[in-house]
């Protein structure tokens, strides 16, 4: 997919602000907080129904407005698209593609495969397991519609059963009846999601072995485990099994909202053996791996958004890095950097990249 | 805002008290009550005044009613035997609007939502299954919404009537009619084919 036109209203600190993209590499370049990341963030927000960084809409819209609305022209092949996504204050969002409204996230996510680079993801996919399932949840989305249903159904009953729990505990009563219907309707889509992950995991490991190869030149083999209480087991068998300790702890111990993704390096836990340059260089393969499967799955090119990382990279990673962003692996490249021009030189060549220098939410250049 | 009379005041904010109203409509509707030349406003007031003490629950289906039994439960050409369960009183107006049932209705008052603080207690569930032993139920409609909450309710009833010789049906959920197959949502489109049902062979 290819982003041709992007425009902001009221989005972050974009006021109202039109980008035109002519080539595959687009740079972004500005001093801190002038907006550089936000333009990414509109791009993955386009994509995903979301922010990678704000949790809540409301905190999307620029200062003292009442809206955001973001437009975007993108093409495929010959198919056009556009795309624009608005949201209202206290009106919730609406999606709207070539002129007809999207009622559920659910369908849209998907038309436009997004990867998302930033720093921060480093600190972020070492700190626990809750942010890696958020990774593979991510990933996952952007290929299963019913992957998104599954989720939202098993994490609205996981809520009203453990809401349940503490009510039994307050009110110091039992109905074995509603826990069981509830439980009963998170064992469907808890074996629906841990099937998917089982799979995605699987396929995930050669990819990233060879990724990060190339970025690290280590010898280190690399790998993804995934555990999960559902390994063998039957949801329902395993909630009646830890039914007393459910009770007492007024939380529900079983599900997928307990599996876990580790990294692994030379078959030892990565954040305890490796260097800083390997855990950089294993999270950006990591990233990479991801934009390959979602391509061989979607036969579309995602957007590959690289926020900052230049700073954070040695030169040696960084040209590799280049390297792999030159051949045709990759469609089309959004690349952020503090120091306006450095990666311009990089890439070297106007005629290959579109360039853009933003100051408090404007093109300047 | 600053008001000239006090009456005026007091009536804008009674009438923006209500949900989905704010100031200024309410001031809208207060001015256009004062201006109006007919009773509008007397009647308005006798209605309003009548409501609380006048307006009851229907002993059996629960339903709003001027007796303690209400006219669809009162009525003799409704079909014996067969309940619709709703959630509240306007999904019943809406399925009577369409004057293609012709049973009785239960409704329950909400639905089960531990989140929210509410459980089966808080819901007319137990007199849903009284009624079902009394009055020789044969088939009981679910038309609740196919919500999450929705779901759990319906499934926490079915449950309940574990045992009974009783024919349990639920709404149809699919493409709506009139609808177009290409605009349906995957989720709803996937519950029609799996839930599909039997067409008439040409002959």
């Amino acid at each position: 997919m290819i982003l041709k036109e992007l425009t902001l209203v009221n989005f972050k600190n974009y006021k109202e602000e039109k980008f035109r993209f002519k080539h595959r590499l687009i740079t972004i370049s500005g001093d801190n907080g002038m907006g550089k990341t936000n333009a990414l963030d509109a791009i993955y927000f386009l994509a995903m129904g979301k922010s990678y960084f704000v949790g809540s809409d409301r905190n999307l819209i620029h200062t003292d407005q009442e809206f955001f609305r973001v437009d975007a022209r993108l093409e495929e092949g010959d198919e056009k698209f556009h795309l624009v996504i608005k949201n209202r204050q206290g009106q919730g969002k609406e999606i709207e593609l070539n002129g007809v409204r999207i009622a559920r996230l659910a369908d849209h996510i998907g038309l436009v495969p997004v990867v998302f680079i930033t720093p921060d993801d480093v600190h972020t996919l070492l700190s626990g397991n809750e942010e890696r399932r958020v990774f593979i949840n991510n990933t996952l989305v952007q290929l299963n519609p019913q992957y998104l249903d599954a989720l939202a159904i098993y994490n609205r009953n996981l809520k009203q059963r453990n809401a349940l729990l503490k009510d039994f505990w307050d009110k110091q009563y039992w109905d074995q009846d509603l826990l069981d219907v509830i439980t009963d309707a998170m064992s469907a889509p808890a074996h629906f999601i841990h099937g998917v992950r089982t799979s995605l995991i699987n396929q995930f490991n050669p990819v990233l072995q060879e990724y990060y190869q190339h970025i690290s030149q280590g010898r280190e083999t690399v790998s993804l485990i995934y555990s999960s209480q559902l390994d063998g087991n039957n949801f329902k068998d395993l909630s009646i099994k830890n039914g007393q300790k459910d009770k007492i702890t007024q939380r529900t111990s079983v599900g997928i909202h307990k599996d876990e993704i580790n990294f692994f390096m030379n078959n030892r836990p990565l954040k305890d053996f490796a260097s800083q340059g390997q855990l950089k260089s294993f999270i950006f393969g990591l990233k990479l791996s991801q934009y390959a499967y979602l391509k061989a799955q979607t036969h579309k090119e995602p957007i590959l958004l690289l926020d900052d990382v230049f700073d954070k990279l040695d030169q040696g990673r960084v040209e590799r890095l280049l390297s792999l962003m030159g051949d045709t692996n990759f469609g089309q490249i959004f690349i952020t950097d503090t120091h306006i021009g450095r990666t311009a030189q990089l890439i070297n060549g106007e005629e290959i990249a579109d360039h853009f220098t933003i100051a408090g939410g404007k093109i300047t250049n | 805002m600053r008001y000239p009379s006090q009456t005026l005041e007091k009536l804008v904010a009674a009438i923006a008290s209500l949900p989905g109203i704010g100031k200024k409509t309410a001031l809208r509707l207060a001015l256009h009550l004062v201006q109006d030349k007919s009773d509008k406003a007397a009647v308005l007031g006798n209605a309003l005044s009548r409501l609380k003490d006048e307006i009851r629950f229907c002993i059996h289906c629960h339903a709003l009613s001027d007796t303690d039994e209400c006219s669809i439960c009162q009525a003799p050409s409704r079909k014996n035997g067969v309940l619709c369960i709703v959630e509240n009183i306007r999904d019943l107006m809406a399925i009577e609007d369409t004057a293609s049932f012709h049973g009785r209705y239960h409704i329950l008052g909400g639905l089960i939502s531990p989140i929210d603080g509410i459980g089966p207690a808080d819901l007319n569930i137990e007199t849903l299954i009284d009624r079902i032993d009394k009055e020789g139920i044969e088939e009981l409609i679910m038309a609740i919404s196919p919500t999450i909450e929705g779901e759990t309710t319906s499934f926490y009833i079915s449950k309940k009537l574990a045992g009974r010789n009783l024919r349990l049906t639920t709404i149809a959920r699919g493409v709506s009619f009139g609808g177009e197959l290409e605009y349906a949502d995957e989720l709803t489109l996937s519950r029609s084919i799996s839930a599909r049902i039997p067409y008439k062979m040409g002959t």
